[in-house]
């Protein structure tokens, strides 16, 4: 048996990730973001369908932190905003090994149902 | 908006006094980001609708989760709790167990008190019932059958024709009837109750129909019955009602109409009925029978006390329609000046009550007190493994953990606990308070009470878990954040405020024997009081008498004809072999009855018990005759009237002169005219109905000369073989020489042990749980001695090895315990004076501040104390100097 970097664990046992959850991995994904820009984005993503209160998305944050999907890093200023000190994160290995797996979960699904006709082929 | 760059936007400010709803860890972590996001959100909003919103959104998110984060973080706590419990086992397992003890203790009783007198009838809105009362009570006018009258008939029927103050009103009784063929009779319970009854209380048929008013105006007596449910299960198992269900009720069959549900068991809490009739609309019915219970619902708008007022207005009239004859002037006056009330029924009428409030209020408090040891001896332990992890507190404050959330996770330890231990305690008190129940029961009947959870019982016992997690988790949660993070430094012994803390066990240790003391006192005197009331001499005979009731069969014969019968019933049964004697009397002591007339012997006045017996009755009973004679067969009904009194009678009604030969007069009654007795002879005082009233003035006199001779006696038959023989040799001989006569049996000793239930229910649980505070104060003192000497090992190894004598260690460790001891005496001496009126009323044959028990109890304490201190105290003794040095 190969060495296998220390115990990570399984990304499968994170699924299926609860929809705040999903889009706040999503909108780290391509860059390291502050809280209100992680918000902004998610609010943009969803044409606004998805209001992320402060309250439910640093409840979210906690928890990201606490199993490890997400990662913390220095405060700085945001110079889009203003020179306010924010506090920035980005995903880890596991955060992105995780949030692949979710939307191949999601994928799987979607193809699923185009086969069974529910929706309509991607055409 | 511009002002949110400089001086914070006050939008902004209120938003984070808002986060004061997070807890501290969550709010230093994040409170900043939260507001920089809301204010970012805010000022991007376009116009000041979205800012409205974003305001919204943003109180909404913080009330829907911060409290979500308290959970999380409670989670946490009990998880960390939970881990270090399960790393020291013995003590969690101690612990639990100790509080599931003492809470499951207190919330059976707690159940039972609950059953007794707070639970509400399961009738139609039960708020509204209320009881019609003599105020004051008939203060024994007239007869006075069973448990629950209050009122004649003619009185309830005047009343109901006359009242304003009830939306309706209906009566009811409670008797015993028998049911089925003469040959194999059984007692059950039978109300009597009033059209009214079943549609008033909203009481809706099992099967077929229930009483409505109309079945009053029908023939009389009715010969219909309604069963109750349990009733109609046991007697005809499965089977359908239909019209042909018959029921032979006091020799009459009678026609069953109706069942009643399951949950009804009529109006007597603790007790049920089988069969219920119609009560007879009799013209001749008697009018000193204050046999029945009036109950209604209040008009709307009708208070108690409005009520009260009403019923007083009406009751002259009432007493004056309603007078009874052939009583004195006097007794007539009594009756037409008593005065009707409204009294709150609820919760039903119970016998129970009257007889278990007192018990039940102290057995309530004597666990309280239980519980607070068992809490004592805990917060000790507590203490104990906080001085233990002193060195864990000190490193992670160092490492920069806030004392309240230090303070959480100690509480949560305790409230975790507190928790398990309420849950264990709730299952073990269904179990305990179903024993408590059957521990009430006697051979005649046992109590049905309800004994499902109810949210009282919830409530209490969960006040009880938290209060109990207050007293023993928050002094040591306390005590053990006060600790320095330098003192995480000083490795090793010698702490510097493990000295404070050792004073609070102390403080602990004496409150526990101070505590244990008033229990140890409690559980004596209640043990010592039944123990008088088992060996006290009522002063007649209890072994080997069999008690039989006989009722000479229908046609009723004629007065003169009864005495003959019974006679020769009595000489049948005096002929069996192994019956050494009998007699008839009209009343047999000590089961709970009473009759009584009024007296007069030269110008005294007052009353007394009659009884009408045989000339055999004080031989049977072994009561000697102290002066004069006994009664004989030449004392017939054409020979003078005589009669033999007790000394009571002596003192309290002869107060001039030799009482022999003088006579005495009794105040007429319906049945009992005016009659005047010489009084012959003088028996020693004898117990009358019970074991603890001191004996009435009584009057015997020959049966003979009852004026009121009935078909039913009873008979005293003593008896050399068992009294389950001589049951049925005596049925065998009535049969054959007087086929048709009604035999019942009871066992003279077992019924008057019956009577005892209640001081054998306090003696057993007061004195086990004055056993158990003992063993537990002696755990409290074992411990805190055994800490001590752990503390001071360095010391004593010192002056061991300087020469300090094994008998001089174990003096200087008992020193300390007895200082501890003697406070707590003390304490628990003025504790228990002061706590002893409140048994008054349940002792028997010693008071309640008696001396002996008090000085037994703390000399039992002090020899329990001294084996707890000395056992830790000869480990310190033996202490190797060496060893216990060189550990440090």
């Amino acid at each position: 048996m190969s060495p296998r970097r220390a115990a990570e664990p399984d990304p499968d046992s994170f699924l299926p990730l609860p929809r705040d959850t999903f889009h706040i991995l999503v909108s780290l994904a391509d860059r390291e973001r502050h809280g209100y820009s992680v918000m902004l984005d998610v609010a943009e993503r969803t044409d606004g369908a998805l209001r992320l209160s402060p309250s439910s998305l640093y409840a979210s944050i906690k928890r990201l932190l606490g199993q490890g999907l997400i990662e913390e890093l220095d405060e700085r200023p945001d110079p889009r905003h203003d020179d306010q000190r924010r506090r920035y994160y980005r995903l880890t290995r596991l955060g992105r090994r995780v949030a692949v797996a979710e939307g191949r979960r999601l994928e799987r699904l979607l193809s699923d149902a185009r086969a069974t006709g529910l929706l309509p082929e991607e055409g | 908006v511009a002002s949110i760059r400089g001086r914070a936007h006050w939008s902004v400010r209120a938003f984070r006094i808002l986060l004061a709803l997070y807890p501290g860890e969550f709010r230093d972590e994040y409170g900043r980001e939260l507001a920089l996001v809301f204010a970012d959100r805010y000022r991007d909003a376009p116009d000041a609708w979205q800012r409205a919103r974003v305001w919204c959104e943003a109180v909404a998110g913080v009330v829907r989760e911060a409290p979500k984060e308290h959970g999380r973080l409670l989670m946490q706590d009990l998880r960390y709790a939970a881990r270090v419990l399960f790393r020291s086992p013995a003590f969690a397992i101690t612990a639990v167990l100790t509080l599931a003890l003492g809470v499951g203790a207190n919330s059976a009783i707690f159940h039972l008190i609950d059953a007794v007198r707070l639970r509400t009838l399961p009738v139609r809105n039960p708020g509204e019932l209320a009881e019609v009362r003599i105020v004051g009570g008939n203060d024994g006018f007239g007869i006075n059958p069973g448990r629950y009258g209050q009122l004649p008939q003619p009185v309830w029927r005047e009343l109901r024709a006359h009242q304003q103050a009830f939306s309706d009103l209906f009566g009811w009784s409670m008797w015993e009837m028998r049911v089925g063929e003469p040959s194999n009779l059984r007692r059950v319970t039978g109300l009597l109750v009033s059209g009214e009854f079943f549609p008033v209380l909203g009481v809706r048929p099992w099967r077929g129909r229930l009483f409505e008013p109309a079945d009053e105006a029908r023939e009389c007596p009715a010969p219909r019955a309604v069963v109750s449910h349990a009733f109609w299960q046991r007697e005809f198992g499965d089977r359908e009602l239909t019209s042909d269900a018959r029921l032979i009720l006091n020799g009459e069959t009678h026609e069953i109409i109706g069942i009643t549900p399951p949950a009804f068991f009529g109006l007597a809490v603790g007790e049920t009925f089988d069969v219920a009739k119609i009560l007879c609309n009799r013209a001749d019915v008697r009018r000193d029978v204050f046999d029945l219970s009036v109950m209604g619902r209040l008009r709307p708008g009708w208070t108690m006390d409005r009520a009260s007022a009403h019923l007083e207005a009406l009751s002259v009239g009432i007493f004056e329609a309603t007078a009874p004859t052939g009583y004195s002037t006097r007794s007539i006056e009594r009756f037409k000046k008593f005065r009707l009330g409204a009294y709150a029924a609820s919760t039903g009428v119970s016998s129970l009550r009257k007889q278990y409030d007192t018990a039940l209020q102290l057995l309530l408090a004597i666990t309280g007190l239980v519980l607070l040891i068992a809490c004592a001896n805990l917060a000790n332990l507590m203490l104990a493994r906080s001085i233990a992890r002193e060195r864990e507190v000190s490193v992670r404050l160092a490492l920069g953990a806030s004392r309240t959330r230090l303070l959480r996770q100690f509480l949560a330890e305790s409230g975790l606990i507190a928790g398990v231990g309420a849950l264990f305690g709730v299952a073990l008190a269904q179990v305990l308070s179903r024993a408590l129940l059957w521990a009430l029961s006697t051979t005649q009947s046992a109590p049905n009470l309800l004994l499902e959870p109810s949210w009282r019982v919830l409530m209490f016992t969960g006040a009880v878990a938290a209060a109990t997690c207050f007293v023993f988790g928050a002094a040591p949660a306390i005590r053990a954040t006060r600790v320095q993070p330098a003192s995480a430094m000083a490795w090793g012994r010698g702490m510097t405020s493990s000295r404070e803390r050792f004073s609070a066990r102390r403080v602990m240790v004496v409150a526990q024997i101070a505590i244990s003391l008033v229990l140890l006192v409690a559980a004596l005197l209640f043990v010592r009081s039944f123990r008088n009331l088992v060996t006290f001499d009522a002063g007649m005979r209890r072994e080997g008498i069999t008690v039989a009731f006989f009722r000479l069969p229908a046609p009723i014969p004629p007065p003169e004809r009864i005495n003959q019968l019974h006679r020769q019933l009595l000489a049948g049964v005096q002929a069996i072999p192994g019956i050494l004697d009998a007699a008839t009397t009209t009343n047999v002591p000590l089961t709970g009855n009473s009759w009584g007339h009024g007296v007069r012997v030269g110008e005294t006045e007052g009353s007394a018990m009659f009884t009408w017996v045989s000339p055999g009755y004080f031989k049977t009973m072994g009561i000697p005759i102290r002066e004069g004679r006994g009664l004989t067969l030449q004392d017939t009904e054409a020979s003078p009237r005589v009669a033999i009194v007790n000394e009571a009678f002596i003192r309290q009604l002869v107060t001039t002169g030799q009482p022999l030969g003088q006579t005495l007069r009794t105040s007429p009654e319906p049945g009992y005219p005016a009659t005047v007795y010489e009084i012959v002879g003088i028996i020693p005082n004898t117990q009358y109905s019970n074991l603890r009233t001191a004996p009435p003035p009584m009057v015997f006199a020959p049966d003979s000369q009852n004026p009121n001779k009935g078909p039913s006696s009873a008979m005293m038959i003593h008896s050399s073989i068992t009294p389950a023989a001589a049951a049925a040799s005596v049925k065998r001989q009535v049969a054959a020489s007087h086929p048709g006569t009604i035999l019942e049996f009871m066992e003279f000793q077992t019924r008057i042990r019956d009577g005892l239930v209640r001081e054998r229910l306090m003696a057993v649980l007061a004195g086990f749980f004055g056993a158990l505070a003992a063993v537990l104060a002696m755990v409290g003192l074992y411990g805190m001695i055994s800490f001590a000497v752990a503390q001071r090992r360095q010391e004593l190894g010192i002056r061991l090895a300087l020469g300090a004598l094994r008998s001089q260690v174990i003096a200087l460790m008992m020193r300390e315990a007895a200082r501890l001891l003697a406070i707590g005496i003390a304490i628990g001496t003025v504790a228990s004076l002061l706590a002893a009126q409140s048994t008054a009323t349940l002792l028997f044959g010693l008071t309640p501040r008696d001396p002996v028990t008090l000085i037994g109890a703390s000399a039992l304490l002090t020899a329990i104390a001294a084996l707890a201190s000395f056992l830790p105290a000869r480990r310190a003794s033996r202490l190797d100097p060496v060893t216990s040095l060189r550990q440090e």
